[in-house]
Parts: structure tokens; C-alpha cells; sequence
């Protein structure tokens, strides 16, 4: 195989776990992955040997997806636009042999894309029309709230037919909007669009860049600072439900409306696995801003 | 892997199929379906056990399998002759050699030959890729 200049790891800085395939043909060519560090990775098959299978790896962002789905970016300039990728090389029991962080400067040139490697919906897999509809829903999604954010919640115009479609008897909690329930209203919207968001682990990068707006603006930040105690927020899922159970429902109690929407969600969902996501969410938050 | 494998719609039939092979037709590397390579090529050990690792990859034209590769070389360039093939290769797949999905919109079907069938006499190569 090509040999070229880099630095060999031990092993990948985070654990990837493949989601799906993008480019597939007897055996996957392009494949995403979503790392433990909560990023998107892709894989694209670039070599091989009599032993291994080598593969190039770079983080993709959600906007960088979605430039890829509207043709305006090709994968080879979103290789080009990071500092490094990774290369890996697997055998067929997923044993690696080289872990290696490359600079994109030093890119084998074979191991390039062309500049014609753009999106083409007939030549890709199901999962990548899948993943530019999830995508699409998450830009228009961030520009909703973004967009919002500057106004009213309730007013919102563009908030009002995503809320007609969520299904869950809490969207009227929307007249008592508070700062805890950014988050709920993330969920309410995401619940409208099919828990597409939640995926992933999507939720909790839409949750940060929420109260990543809410932090340049100079009122939201001083009345979150006042209001905004996540350290008295009960950390376990089932406390949130306990806490719905035993408290006053006052107009006041600011854990109301999360815990009434959380009780719901919980009814509706009634699978682990989007238990997990609340709860790596708090942590997350707990971790940013408590 | 999926309850039935092959998929119960799978249908034996007389069917002209194009493929990708490497130069030397006898090579046994053209005909081994991903499950059974080595090393084989995977990201998940799902790769490996899921149904269609057991299929071969097939066209319903010269065409459709050109277009095919044509577009993976805007990915892989030049390396695609030397991960995927360098010639295309025809043959008569008849009902006693396997079942086949039908065909997508870009000619591709999948087949899953019988164990008895050697595909190497059954193909030739007609052209190359470059």
C-alpha cells in the first residue's frame, strides 16, 4: 500500500460506531459513523492489501452534509477543509494493524476523491437519502429556533406549523415557555418530525447551540445565570417523573413543564434507548454550563 | 442475517449479467461474495453476516455496469481498478445456477449463485473499464 507522512496512534481518539452505508458495493466504499465524542465521522475505503483493508476517515458536521446533499460541496473538498483525517487499516475481525493521523496536506493523492465526488441520489444508498432528509430537518430545525430565538416563542410564526404536528398533549406548555424549556421545546419539535433529531445523538449538539445563542444575548445570559440552576435539576430520569409525581403544580414551579413533558415523552417513546439520550443530555449540559 | 436468506422474492431466471472482474477471468477473486473474502471488507461485523454479503454484485447491461463504475472512479479514481476491477465480464445466468433480486433503477441486481456453480466458466470478459 502507499506509504506517506504521518503519525501513528495507538488508537482512534474516539470509539466509532458505524450507523450506515452511503456508498455501497459488495462491501461498504462510504460508510457514516457517530463517535462517542458525539461527532460525525465518514469512512471511505481507499486501499487494500493481502491482510487489511485501508481506510481514510474525516469528521463531517451537519452543515458539511449538508452542503455534500445540495451538491455544493464534493467529499474531496470536505477532506480538504480539514487539518487532518485519520487512516486505519482493518482486517476482517475489525483488527486494526495502523492507526494513523495524517495532516490533509499529506494525503496520498490516489487516496483523493475526485472533484467530481458530489452527491448523486440515484448512485447512493437508501441510508444516504435517509441521512439528507435528517439533515435537512436539522438545518431548517436550527434555523427555526435560531430564527425564533429572536422573538417570541409563542409568536413565532414559523414555530406554528412544526407545533401543530407534534402529537404530544404537552405543546401547550408553549404559553409558559421558561429557559428549561428550550430544551423541551427542541423535544417537542423533534417529536414532530419523527424523533429524526434524536438520532445520533443529534439532540444534545441542537440543545448546546441553543443555549450557546442564548449566551450572546446579554438579557438571556443575566436571567439565566438567575434562573437557570441546572446544579438543583434532579440528575436521574426516573427523579424527573418522581418530582411530576410529588410536587406542587404551581404556575412558578419551574420544573412543571419539563417534567409534564418528560412524563409524556416517556409514555410515548417507551424504549431505552431514548431514555439514554435525556440522560446523557443533562450530563452534557450539567458539564457545559452547570 | 435476515430471516430468509436469500429473500424469499428472489427468483431463478435466464438472465444476460454483466459484472466487474479482475484480468484473468480464472482468478477466483471475481466471484467471492464479501462474506467469504479475505480479509473481507468491513466497518461492523454486521457487514459480514448480514444477507446480501452472500450475493455478487451483477448489472443488467454493459451499460448499467459502466455508469456504475464510471461513477464509484469519481470516488476512488484510478484505485477502482485496483479495488473493484478492470474489465467487464458477461454471462448467461440460467435458472440451475442461483437467484437473483430484480433489477434497480440502475440495472444492478444481486445474485446468490449455488455452491455447485462455478461462475468463471459461465462469464467472459468482453471489454475493459479504462
Amino acid at each position: 500500500m502507499i506509504e506517506y507522512q504521518h503519525i501513528e496512534l495507538k488508537t482512534l481518539d474516539f470509539n466509532p460506531k458505524k450507523i450506515g452505508d452511503l456508498l455501497y458495493s459488495e462491501g461498504p466504499i462510504l460508510s457514516h459513523f457517530i463517535g462517542d465524542d458525539g461527532k460525525q465521522y465518514l469512512f471511505i475505503w481507499v486501499d487494500r492489501d493481502l491482510t487489511h483493508n485501508r481506510w481514510l476517515i474525516f469528521e463531517v458536521n451537519s452543515s458539511e452534509f449538508h452542503r455534500f446533499f445540495n451538491r455544493e460541496a464534493s467529499l474531496k473538498s470536505i477532506i480538504l477543509n480539514k487539518d487532518f483525517v485519520y487512516i486505519i487499516s482493518l482486517d476482517d475481525k475489525l483488527e486494526s494493524n495502523s492507526v494513523q493521523i495524517v495532516d490533509t496536506k499529506n494525503i496520498p493523492i490516489e487516496y483523493l476523491p475526485s472533484d467530481e465526488s458530489l452527491f448523486d441520489a440515484e448512485q447512493y444508498e437508501p441510508y444516504a437519502h435517509r441521512l439528507k432528509k435528517e439533515t435537512e430537518h436539522e438545518i431548517k430545525f436550527k434555523h427555526i429556533i435560531k430564527d425564533s430565538l429572536a422573538r417570541s416563542f409563542s409568536n413565532s410564526t414559523l414555530l406554528t406549523p412544526l407545533i401543530e404536528r407534534v402529537s404530544l398533549p404537552s405543546f401547550i406548555l408553549f404559553g409558559h415557555i421558561q429557559y428549561l424549556n428550550t430544551i423541551l421545546m427542541t423535544t417537542l419539535i423533534d417529536s414532530a418530525l419523527n424523533y429524526e433529531l434524536t438520532r445520533h445523538k443529534k439532540f444534545e449538539d441542537i440543545g448546546f447551540s441553543i443555549i450557546d445563542s442564548y449566551r450572546t444575548d446579554e438579557f438571556s445570559s443575566s436571567f439565566m445565570r438567575q434562573e437557570f440552576q441546572i446544579d438543583q435539576l434532579p440528575y436521574d430520569f426516573h427523579q424527573y417523573l418522581k418530582l411530576y409525581d410529588h410536587k406542587e403544580h404551581t404556575p412558578d414551579n419551574k420544573y412543571l413543564h419539563l417534567t409534564v413533558f418528560l412524563k409524556n415523552y416517556y409514555k410515548n417513546l417507551n424504549r431505552e434507548r431514548e431514555l439514554n439520550w435525556i440522560d446523557d443530555l443533562e450530563r452534557q449540559i450539567v458539564n457545559e454550563i452547570g | 442475517m435476515e430471516k430468509t436468506c436469500p429473500p424469499n422474492e428472489y427468483t431463478e431466471k435466464n438472465i444476460e449479467a454483466f459484472r466487474w472482474v479482475f484480468d484473468d477471468i480464472q482468478n477466483a477473486e471475481n466471484f467471492i461474495p464479501l462474506a467469504k473474502k479475505n480479509p473481507a471488507r468491513i466497518l461492523s461485523m454486521d457487514d459480514k453476516s448480514q444477507c446480501k454479503a452472500y450475493s455478487l454484485s451483477m448489472f443488467n447491461s454493459e451499460d448499467a455496469a459502466r455508469n456504475r463504475f464510471q461513477f464509484l472512479h469519481k470516488i476512488m479514481k484510478d484505485k477502482a481498478f485496483k479495488l473493484l476491477g478492470t474489465n467487464i465480464a458477461k454471462g448467461n445466468i440460467e435458472e440451475m445456477h442461483g437467484v437473483n433480486s430484480n433489477s434497480d433503477e440502475n440495472g444492478h441486481f444481486s445474485h446468490f449463485h449455488y455452491e455447485s456453480v462455478d461462475l468463471t466458466t459461465i462469464f467472459r470478459i468482453i471489454d475493459n473499464l479504462r
